[in-house]
């Protein structure tokens, strides 16, 4: 019953999805409007359709209905209702239930904005190209990742439960659906991307269109990719948060791609420049998308990341094959359409240092798709095995990213078309002279590293120019009654975010650079002083609950009082996992691991103790960046009185305008021979 | 501002201040990076505390005070547990591609942005019509 209930959920979203795309693909080619405007009630349809389905499997889940056996692997009926609940995303066929319920709310919420725009071909052609997406993802369900399969044999009295690491943390609820939601948000300007090709409406009103979407994705994935590294530092027990392992890199990839166009769009947007580009890295970003998918679920690659394996390769690098000839086949066929009509006339204007950001990111993007795919190549190609793991990713990417700190410092300052160099050098002489004096400060209070001062110099340039920017808005906004409203906006936004990924950079740098590690052999009652921490062992204790049998050490440290590292072994799953002890501080963590259970005559424990420095500060970081996109994602209020600005209007697009970045209005008479193009 | 940037560099790099052939502590740190930990996903032996971890750090902290050279430990830690060990692909035959690619990459980037700031020289594409200065005219009000 469940198993048929949930079957015919999904078969319902498949044919609603593919009904869609024929009833819009008709109302195209036969020009019928009325077809068109039917295009929100199959976008409802469909997510009727996941909601049904997810609902029949979490309440399987929930009532521990055994008889599937996506239930009977993932679930046990020793199982808190609330790693129950999040059960749905422990395995692959929930995964991608996950991933059609996302899809479909993004389709349904684009369907409803854009209903008054129903029988417009570029909304048609994005609606249908979102339909087809959700078909593919429900056709998953229908065949190889079937999530309502049913047990074969007799139904077990009891489950094997989830993977012990995906119930240890509460994290576990939150970063999934935060990067699916990153994930799959981008479909909406891919498909809106190929909307614009399709119906040849190059010109700037469909990033408009879909800035916001783009914003809230990246957005949205961005959280998700920290708090991934949260939960990898919180529960993996290495005291480390980041390992270039393939999952990560698969979420890391469309982020890269992903930002590159947050910036290069604006380009397009203010100049009409980078056309090409912009719809390539749209592409790019949703096929990374589909193709990490595939290089981490179809267990080609192994990941501490990936909870599954599968049959769904062939099925996935089939779609992103299609993917990326049908991009590249649409860009070649609008390529006299796409070509700019200006020019990057200096390479000290905005549009220069996006020029420059976009490569690195590029550059950033390339590296690590051939690190992560390259052990798979010389395996096909010369029948051997290589890892490339850590070292080879922070030999690489190091220098990309102190150079994206740099021209971070460097870009926001830079003004569309042309600025002087004595602006530049007047704009950057605090923020330079604030990155010196970090970087000599840090230098002679004993910091030592090449690579991890140049951060924290970069990462003050950087930071002090997104403040700069900041206070310049402040004072803008006192100066016309402090409005609130004058804070908000992609600007703004946009240095707040820049102060995130600073935080982030130099914790990054701080915690890889100076974290200490250390395995000692603590005695009952006796202090030992280990890398800057006083450790005290007071005994072992054990914790048994139906859900769980832990065995934890007491042990006191000097100043943070008593931590609990230990080791759990999770309802009826054998499998034992350590469950490390934190103490986080604003200056550093201390972290604990128990190594090793009492032993011999003196009965010592073998304790894992890890100093991480500065390692809070990522996750500020994260929400800082998160705080940025909320303000990025509010339209700006300009004061009124103001002098008169011209603008791109995507009047066709009936969107709100929008806003050139601060202190970077043109004025009419200046702007007249430059005056953007509208579609 | 320049000068004392490189100031402060050569104070952390630690110009000055002792021969620059790595110390044993150094190579030890270097060795236990890029050596992976044989029971584990994506880590070295520095970052894991798996016994077989512990067994090859001790291993390298033995052969290093033994004097044995980084590349002989490298290629005894190899012959044990196979090639896939070392979490650094080696920079010859088809595993410099890995290494030299992205090098390629930074010219042809680098080359891509002189032509594009070059091409800045050519005259504007777009030029004011009578139309666009008579609507000059009208807002400056001459």
């Amino acid at each position: 019953m469940t198993a048929g209930l949930g079957q015919a959920a999904v078969l319902a979203g498949f044919l609603a999805a593919v009904v869609g795309i024929v009833i819009l693909g008709a109302g195209l080619v036969l020009h019928k409007s009325s077809f068109l405007s039917q295009g929100a009630i199959y976008a409802g349809m469909v997510l009727a359709a996941a909601i049904g389905a997810t609902a029949v499997m979490e309440h399987a889940l929930i009532t521990h209905d055994f008889r599937l056996a996506f239930v009977a692997a993932n679930n046990s009926r020793e199982t808190p209702l609330f790693y129950s609940i999040t059960g749905l995303w422990s395995a692959l066929a929930g995964s991608i239930l996950l991933w059609a319920l996302i899809l479909s709310g993004y389709i349904a919420a684009m369907a409803w904005r854009f209903r008054r725009r129903a029988e417009d071909p570029l909304v048609g052609v994005a609606l249908i190209v979102c339909l087809v997406v959700a078909a593919f993802f429900f056709a998953l369900m229908l065949g190889p990742a079937n999530p309502f399969r049913e047990v074969v044999g007799a139904v077990p009295a009891d489950g094997a439960g989830p993977n012990a690491l995906l119930q240890d943390n509460l994290l576990v609820v939150i970063h999934p659906p935060f990067l699916y939601l990153g994930f799959v948000g981008f479909t909406i300007p891919f498909a809106f991307a190929i909307g614009a090709l399709v119906t040849g409406r190059l010109g700037e009103s469909w990033l408009v269109d879909v800035r916001r979407w783009t914003l809230f994705a990246w957005g949205f994935l961005s959280v998700g990719i920290v708090l991934g590294a949260w939960w990898s530092y919180e529960v993996l027990g290495w005291g480390g948060f980041w390992a270039w392992d393939p999952v990560e890199n698969a979420s890391f990839l469309p982020w890269l791609t992903g930002t590159a166009y947050l910036h290069s769009a604006m380009a397009q947007e203010r100049r009409g420049l980078l056309r090409v580009w912009n719809l390539s890295l749209l592409m790019a970003t949703f096929s990374l998308t589909i193709l990490g998918t595939f290089l981490t679920r179809s267990g080609v690659l192994e990941s501490v990341h990936s909870f599954s394996e599968s049959n769904l390769g062939p099925a996935l690098i089939g779609f992103f094959g299609a993917i990326a000839v049908t991009s590249v086949g649409l860009i070649g066929w609008r390529g006299d359409l796409l070509r700019a009509r200006t020019k990057v006339e200096s390479a000290l204007s905005r549009e220069g240092g996006f020029l420059v950001n976009n490569l690195l990111f590029a550059g950033f993007a390339f590296v690590v798709l051939l690190g992560t795919v390259f052990p798979l190549f010389v395996a096909a190609l010369a029948g051997k095995s290589v890892t490339v793991g850590r070292p080879y990713f922070d030999a690489m990417t190091t220098p990309i990213g102190l150079a994206l700190l740099f021209f971070m410092a460097v870009g926001p300052v830079l003004s569309w078309r042309r600025t002087s160099p004595e602006v530049v050098r007047s704009r950057l002489a605090l923020p330079a002279g604030a990155g010196v004096l970090v970087l000599l400060g840090c230098a002679l209070a004993g910091v030592r590293g090449v690579g991890a001062l140049l951060a924290f110099g970069l990462g003050a340039f950087a930071g002090a120019t997104a403040l700069r920017q900041l206070l310049g808005s402040l004072r803008s906004s006192a100066r016309n009654g402090g409005r609130l409203g004058a804070l908000l906006g992609r600007s703004n936004g946009g240095m707040i975010v820049h102060l995130g990924v600073v935080v982030i950079g130099v914790a990054m740098a701080s915690a890889m650079s100076f974290g200490q590690r250390s395995q000692v052999t603590l005695l009952p009652g006796q202090p030992r002083a280990v890398d800057g921490q006083v450790l005290t062992y007071r005994g072992v204790r054990s914790i048994v609950s139906p859900a769980q049998t832990e065995q934890v050490a007491l042990v006191e440290v000097a100043g943070r009082g008593l931590m609990r590292p230990g080791v759990s072994q999770f309802g009826t799953n054998t499998q034992a996992v350590g469950t490390p002890a934190i103490s986080a501080g604003l200056r550093r963590d201390v972290y604990l691991t128990f190594d090793g259970p009492p032993q011999g005559s003196n009965r010592g424990v073998l304790i894992g103790l890890i100093v991480q420095p500065m390692v809070s500060w990522l996750w500020i970081g994260g929400a800082i960046l998160a705080l940025g996109v909320l303000v990025a994602s509010f339209p700006r209020r300009r004061c009124r009185g103001g002098p008169v600005l011209l603008r791109p209007s995507p009047a066709r697009s009936g969107a709100r305008q929008p806003r050139p970045p601060e202190h970077e209005g043109i004025p009419v008479a200046a702007s007249l021979s430059v005056a953007p193009r509208v579609d | 501002m320049a000068i004392v940037a490189v100031i402060g560099l050569a104070i952390g790099s630690g110009v000055g201040s002792g021969p620059s052939k790595p110390s044993r502590a150094a190579r030890i740190a270097h060795l236990e990076a890029i050596i992976g930990c044989p029971s584990c996903t994506d880590l070295s032996v520095a970052q894991s505390s798996a016994s077989t971890a512990v067994a090859i750090r001790n291993y390298v902290v033995g052969q290093v005070e033994a004097g044995v050279s980084d590349r002989a430990i490298e290629a005894a830690v190899e012959a044990g547990y196979g090639a896939s060990i070392v979490l650094s692909p080696p920079k010859a035959g088809i595993d410099a591609v890995v290494w030299v690619l992205p090098l390629i990459a930074v010219l042809v980037g680098i080359g891509g942005l002189v032509v594009v700031f070059w091409r800045r020289r050519a005259p504007p594409a777009t030029s004011a019509s009578e139309d666009d200065r008579k609507l000059v005219e009208e807002v400056l009000g001459t």
